[in-house]
């Protein structure tokens, strides 16, 4: 009885107590050749004219059509199949983590796409990682792990040629940057990575040779990212490379996360490593670099841990301007002032943080015109909880996050992006965008955070540069599957008018995704020819007029995530079927046009050769 | 003869005398058991007086009672529970004399909770706190109270453990649940608030907070089409809910819907038209329209008092700088630079 007063009483206590984002120009002019001209109708049926074979539908390409073709159904707007394992590609990244978790082992490799032997054919460059430390017990029975180059035979197959290419390398790989710096038409790669930096030129016989960048080889030093450039428009290829972090070899920060009485090794947070300045390496012309940096000015600030580069005019002055996506510290945009030297407008231009004035934590990026304007916009990846961010190009050097009224925002916010691609999948006209996710923590479930490791990728199909549609669920199994996915790069490697795509996945077998949507309209390739810009035209600005439409597409080496897409301009036109006229900007701000080129072939446009105009269109 | 009837007569009264002190030892130690065994009248007149609202007179007498029973930790405890009706230093100096050993103990420990909750003696009711968890493993009250403790403090990390064991504990308290996503929204771990505040709504169909949170936690989320579904919930009942016509704008925006969105707003913005989150909004839709001198006028009368809010000044730099005002948008941005430093 007294209990049941005192409980009583208790409960009364209690509740007192408490109340409480032109010139003239057929495929008969005498200074363009002619590049693959397959039509596109033959082109779907898997026939690829091979280059210099200009009879469209020659060659049978079915063989190739039935790899992938395994049940996988899709019903969305864009659709693709991994044919990688079936057309040979065996790449498998390495990259055991260590009970510690060293965060470089989180970062993964890029891959790119390059001609290396100019059969017209875009081979693939699979950039691999390491155990660490290198050489110990996680790379035991790891040999023959290596970067990794495919020679693209017909878009039938792939072939492992390192070794005759001379590219093996067993370091820990980032990324991968794939131009012509020697203007002697065969395409050379930057491989970034872990203490290392090599450059390999293409000797030309299928062979490359590593040549030596100034302070190459720097141990404990991470580069990421890396684009080719003409920073001082000499016409030679300068080189750009994104520094993350220094990172040992000795006191290698590790870092550890206490939840729910659990403590776990996790990947450090940026701000509890050693950031590193990015470098310029600018080509002398000789066939050597001198470090830039310092002269270039982008070393004049505090150092960042930068993931991702582009390189494009943003200011359409006629110089090639860098956007630098940084780990969790403000973006850089480097407004080239025209002479190689550049000043960072990162916070004026609006790029350096999202529109509520937040750093995110950056990785991968493209730069391209994603809203149909005719300017060339930025789109960078994010970490978890923050949403990828479009900044959408206002002129004046001046940019606005529109990510969320473009429905880029709601659909990226419970995923990492890390690499991404910008390319029009289904020839609408309209840049679609592919995302590469995947968590940087692996044991979060264990302390009761439900933040996955593996994640789906983002698919958005192009609503008209208005508004993007994530369709990644519907667009085959690769891509409705969650992988632990880092770097993207876009080729058509079977030469049948569409956009297909390379995935490197951390620690995982790479993909090779054929773009096997329904075409929504027609196509154009143009391969540009420098000779008083560099000899691949990389940093030109390509205005293609398509009945009523305006498209915009830039040149670069070196985008996304550690990676580096196929050189030549593949462009959706849309359902026009006449000809198109062209606009090039030449690095350096010189303009030529060529008129009437007609749809569903390749066009080669040599600088020199078309009309000069005085001004951009 | 006289003699002789004094010495017979003595022994007699003697032993008369005897029997009467034993009679009268009887009666004392019969009344001393009852006493003993029965609540005293004092003890009685002390609880009519708690019924009766009579806390003071209440505490003389259980006082009273105590000055002959000072062991007696269960009268104690009820004195302790008077007490903090009216004196609660002096409640919680009865509760902490209960030993570790007495029956009401733990009566007395989870009283002290609340008085210490409730007077800010934050770090005394952590410690009471922490023992109760560790000694009644099976009441999700103690984990419950040291969840919102630290939660008060905005110690969500240290919070979170305790919320979700009391919620393992009684997965029918829905104040658990809620209280679980309040913490992981103050973690910035928006997402993870969905499934604790579906529980809630689950147990309290109509619980009009969780609802709320909920349209916050999917537009968060990435889930436009659900995060209207809750605010058009909560703008049925209440349609004057300034943050639930802002959710319901933000879902709109998410969808590409802008013009749906900017109606919203302005509907939102004429119940309040000095609504920060609000204002906000309508900045980055207008700016979105490419309205830069509009947005500007309207964030500027914000600044006054707003100016450490980052996402205001970011967004009057950007204003101001596509309206052309090179020399205010420097000014905002070194204010943002400086916010996040």
């Amino acid at each position: 009885m007294m209990r049941m007063e005192n409980g009583c009483l208790a409960i009364l206590g209690g509740c007192l107590l408490l109340c409480g984002f032109q010139a003239a120009c057929s495929p008969n002019h005498s200074d363009q050749s002619r590049l693959d001209p397959s039509r596109r109708d033959a082109a779907r049926v898997g026939a690829p004219a091979p280059p210099g074979t200009p009879t469209p539908g020659s060659t049978n390409f079915g063989a190739a059509a039935a790899p992938g073709s395994s049940g996988e159904t899709a019903t969305g707007p864009l659709r693709f199949v991994d044919v990688g394992e079936l057309l040979g590609l065996r790449f498998s990244h390495h990259s055991p983590l260590t009970p510690q978790r060293h965060i470089h082992l989180f970062l993964g490799s890029g891959i790119g796409w390059l001609d290396y032997d100019r059969d017209g054919w875009p081979d693939l460059f699979c950039a691999q990682g390491a155990g660490f430390p290198p050489g110990g017990p996680a790379d035991t029975g790891s040999a023959g792990i290596t970067n990794t180059l495919y020679r693209n035979r017909g878009g039938r197959d792939l072939d492992d040629v390192t070794l005759r290419a001379g590219l093996e390398n067993v370091d820990y790989s980032m990324g991968v940057a794939a131009a012509d710096y020697n203007n002697d038409g065969f395409v050379d790669v930057c491989v970034t990575g872990y203490g290392r930096n090599d450059l390999y030129r293409n000797n030309g016989d299928g062979s490359f040779a590593r040549v030596r960048l100034p302070a190459d080889q720097q141990p404990g030093r991470l580069s990421s990212s890396c684009t080719w450039v003409d920073v001082d428009a000499d016409g030679n290829l300068d080189l750009f490379i994104a520094n993350y972090a220094r990172l040992g070899p000795d006191n290698y920060p590790l870092c550890e996360h206490t939840s729910a009485g659990i403590t776990i090794p996790i990947s450090c947070h940026p701000s509890q490593i050693e950031a590193q300045h990015d470098l310029i390496y600018r080509n002398t012309g000789r066939g050597t670099f001198e470090d830039f940096s310092d002269r270039a000015g982008i070393t004049a600030s505090s150092p960042r841990a930068g993931l991702g580069v582009v390189a494009a005019d943003l200011d359409r002055d006629g110089d090639i301007d860098l956007y630098v996506a940084n780990d969790t510290t403000e973006n850089q945009l480097w407004e080239n002032q025209g002479s190689g030297r550049f000043v960072d407008r990162g916070a004026a231009s609006g790029t350096s943080r999202n529109r509520h004035g937040e750093n995110e934590a950056g990785m991968g990026l493209v730069a391209g015109d994603l809203t149909g304007r005719g300017r060339v916009d930025l789109f960078v990846c994010n970490y978890y909880g923050e949403t990828n961010t479009l900044y959408r190009n206002e002129g004046r050097l001046l940019f606005a996050d529109i990510t969320a009224e473009a429905g880029l925002g709601a659909p990226s916010r419970l995923r990492l992006g890390f690499g991404t691609s910008l390319a029009d999948f289904d020839q609408d006209g309209w840049a679609d965008l592919l995302i590469a996710n995947g968590h940087v923590q692996d044991r979060l479930p264990e302390v009761q955070r439900n933040e996955p490791f593996a994640q789906r990728l983002l698919l958005f199909h192009s609503q008209r540069g208005v508004r993007y549609r994530e369709v990644a669920a519907q667009a085959g199994a690769f891509l409705a599957s969650p992988h632990v996915a880092r770097s993207t790069a876009i080729a058509d490697f079977d030469r049948d008018g569409d956009p297909d795509a390379a995935i490197n996945c951390l620690h995982a077998r790479a993909a090779l995704l054929r773009n096997d949507s329904d075409p929504q309209g027609n196509w154009i390739r143009l391969e540009l020819i420098g000779r008083s810009s560099n000899r691949q035209g990389v940093g030109a600005a390509v205005r293609l007029t398509a009945g009523d439409r305006l498209l915009l597409r830039t040149v670069q080496a070196g985008t996304g995530y550690l990676s580096s897409d196929e050189s030549t301009i593949l462009m959706g036109v849309g359902p026009h079927a006449g000809t198109c006229d062209v606009s090039v900007v030449w690095p350096g701000g010189l303009v030529e046009t060529w008129d009437t080129l007609a749809v569903n072939r390749s066009w080669r446009l040599v600088q020199g050769a078309g009309q000069v105009a005085n001004t951009p269109p | 003869m006289t003699d002789q009837t004094t010495t017979t007569r003595t022994p007699s009264r003697l032993k008369r005398l005897l029997q009467l002190l034993a009679v009268a030892a009887l009666l004392w130690a019969v009344v001393a058991l009852v006493r003993f065994l029965l609540p005293s009248s004092t003890l009685s007149q002390a609880r009519a007086a708690v019924a009766g609202g009579k806390f003071e007179e209440a505490a003389r007498l259980y006082e009273q009672h105590l000055s002959a029973r000072p062991a007696d930790w269960e009268v104690r405890t009820e004195l302790g529970l008077v007490l903090a009706e009216f004196d609660r230093p002096r409640a919680l100096g009865e509760f902490r004399q209960v030993p570790p050993e007495a029956d009401a103990y733990l009566e007395a420990r989870r009283q002290m909770v609340w008085i210490c909750l409730a007077s800010e003696r934050l770090n005394e009711a952590e410690a009471v706190l922490l023992e109760l968890n560790e000694k009644v493993t099976d009441d999700f009250l103690p984990p419950f109270q040291l969840a919102q403790l630290y939660f008060r403090q905005r110690r969500a990390a240290a919070a979170l453990p305790y919320a979700k064991r009391s919620t393992e504990l009684n997965p029918e308290h829905a104040p658990g649940h809620f209280l679980v996503a309040e913490l992981l929204d103050d973690l910035g771990r928006t997402s993870e608030m969905i499934v604790p505040l579906e529980r809630v709504i689950e147990l309290e169909l109509d619980h009009y907070a969780a609802h709320l949170d909920l349209a916050y936690a999917y537009a968060e989320s990435g889930e436009p089409a659900k995060s209207r579904r809750e605010a058009a919930w909560c703008l049925e009942r209440h349609p004057q809910d300034v943050n639930a016509r802002r959710f319901l704008a933000q879902a709109a925006r998410d969808e590409g819907k802008i013009e749906e969105a900017m109606r919203e707003i302005d509907a939102a913005l004429r119940i309040v038209p000095a609504d920060v989150e609000c204002r906000l909004l309508e900045a980055e839709l207008l700016l979105f329209q490419e309205q830069p001198e509009k947005a500007l006028k309207r964030l500027q009368p914000l600044y006054e008092h707003h100016a450490s809010d980052r996402r205001l000044v970011a967004l009057l730099a950007r204003a101001a700088a596509s309206s052309g005002n090179a020399a205010e948008a420097a000014r905002y941005r070194q204010q943002v630079q400086r916010l996040s430093e």
